[in-house]
């Protein structure tokens, strides 16, 4: 029987496959997948706010003593874990196609594989690994993956929570590192320039100041203005396009409202008795 | 009177009676018919204790332009008031006052007259709008001090 040819630990991928493996993609479908269903829990979470205070005032709004806890803390944990799977997949996405782009570079400079040259192969450097080992190497050494804290997303399904059963009272994170907050002081539900209770309340994404957006479309005239943050003592120069809804605000006056209504009404019942 | 200025005022009016900082107060003026003039206010500013200012407090009018909050109040003491940052004319020289400096739409009445507070008796040196205060405050502390407590006796409280 004649010897078999001892094949070497590493050699470049064969032309005839190089087509076929240029083809493979990650699956980008997948992060599309979980982007729409995290934002499918945001619409539902809406759905559910929305339903706490109608905009009917002659049903009576029914929001439960921290009943809403539960269904909003389920909501924020799905939430979290598809942020992480995203992240997840983003990671494996983004390894797959720099290793395969790396292994397709590296190709080009490595003649065919032949009974020529491959004596040249077994006596490469051994450590030099195939697409598969490589893969794996750079998959195995993941990042923690959680949730950007700074997502606004997040951040509004985090404290809605707290917003609805305190509506006047500072987050409580916030505290400590807000020095403008005088004597543990409230949160004020008035634009500072209209002094009216906030209607649609909008947030600067630059400086977190809130003002009423028809305040906003007062001093900002066109979109592409700059003007100066209106709030005393603030540095910042804005455009209309640095703000953003304030969910957190609309949520803390829709309480508020709501608490006040049944504050009458409890005091309509006293008279009654 | 345009919708927003308007609107404005009468929050401003509200939020002061609901509540205002102490020793401190504010109110339109009566128009010649009886009715408010929420474009002319009249306030109060009380010196601080334990300052020279202490036991005092003064008087100041608010003009509120028609373009307000764009833009902002014109606030005076009585003309000739004696410190280092009001012109003759009693104009407060303040850069929260100034819509080129640090006015904003966003500062309140109780802003305006607690910043006016904290300037009585911390003048800006560097920007004199009167002679005599600006010299003495800078030249001769104790002329300084004697004339602030001459004029504080007229506006005891």
């Amino acid at each position: 029987m004649s010897q078999g040819i001892e094949l070497p630990t590493y050699f470049p991928i064969s032309e005839h496959v190089l087509p076929d493996f240029e083809g493979l993609r990650s699956n980008s479908n997948a992060l599309n997948e979980l982007r729409e269903t995290q934002s499918e829990i945001l619409k539902a979470a809406n759905t559910y706010f929305e339903s706490l205070f109608p905009e009917d005032s002659s049903v009576q709004w029914n929001v439960e003593e921290s009943g809403n806890v539960e269904i909003i803390k389920s909501l924020l944990e799905s939430f979290e874990k598809l942020s992480r799977a995203q992240q997840q997949t983003k990671f494996y996405n983004d390894v797959f196609e720099t290793t395969r782009s790396a292994v397709r570079n590296r190709a080009r400079n490595e003649p065919e594989l032949s009974l020529r040259n491959i004596d040249m192969y077994k006596k490469a450097d051994p450590d030099k690994k195939s697409f598969s080992q490589l893969l794996e190497e750079r998959l195995s050494n993941p990042p923690t993956f959680k949730v950007n804290s700074n997502n606004p997303d997040f951040i509004f399904l985090k404290n809605a929570t707290f917003v609805i059963d305190h509506p006047l009272d500072p987050l409580p994170d916030e505290e400590e590192d807000d020095d403008l907050q005088i004597g543990g002081g409230k949160i004020d539900l008035k634009c500072p320039i209209s002094m009216n209770i906030f209607e649609s309340p909008m947030l600067s994404k630059k400086c977190s100041h809130t003002i009423d957006q028809k305040s906003l479309f007062g001093i900002w005239k066109s979109p592409n203005s700059t003007e100066d943050c209106p709030i005393l003592g603030c540095s910042k120069t804005l455009r209309r396009a640095d703000f953003v809804p304030d969910r957190l605000m609309a949520l803390r006056v829709k309480s508020y409202k709501a608490q006040q209504e049944r504050l009458e009404n409890a005091e309509d019942y006293d008279r009654l008795e | 009177m345009s919708s927003l200025l308007k609107n404005r005022l009468q929050e401003e009016r509200k939020q002061w009676r609901k509540d205002h900082p102490f020793g401190f107060y504010a109110k339109p003026v009566k128009a010649a018919d009886g009715s408010l003039d929420l474009q002319n206010w009249v306030a109060g500013i009380p010196g601080r204790d334990n300052t020279i200012w202490e036991n005092a407090v003064f008087p100041i009018t608010l003009t509120f332009p028609d373009d307000y909050p764009s833009k902002p109040p014109k606030v005076k003491f009585p003309a000739g008031f004696y410190h280092p940052n009001v012109y003759p004319s009693g104009t407060i020289c303040l850069s929260i006052l100034n819509e080129d400096q640090d006015w904003r739409p966003g500062i309140n009445l109780k802003q305006i007259c607690l910043g006016i507070q904290e300037l009585l008796d911390t003048p800006n040196p560097d920007s004199p709008a009167q002679e005599p205060a600006w010299r003495a405050f800078g030249k001769d502390r104790p002329n300084y001090e004697k004339k602030v407590l001459e004029q504080a006796k007229k506006y005891t409280k």
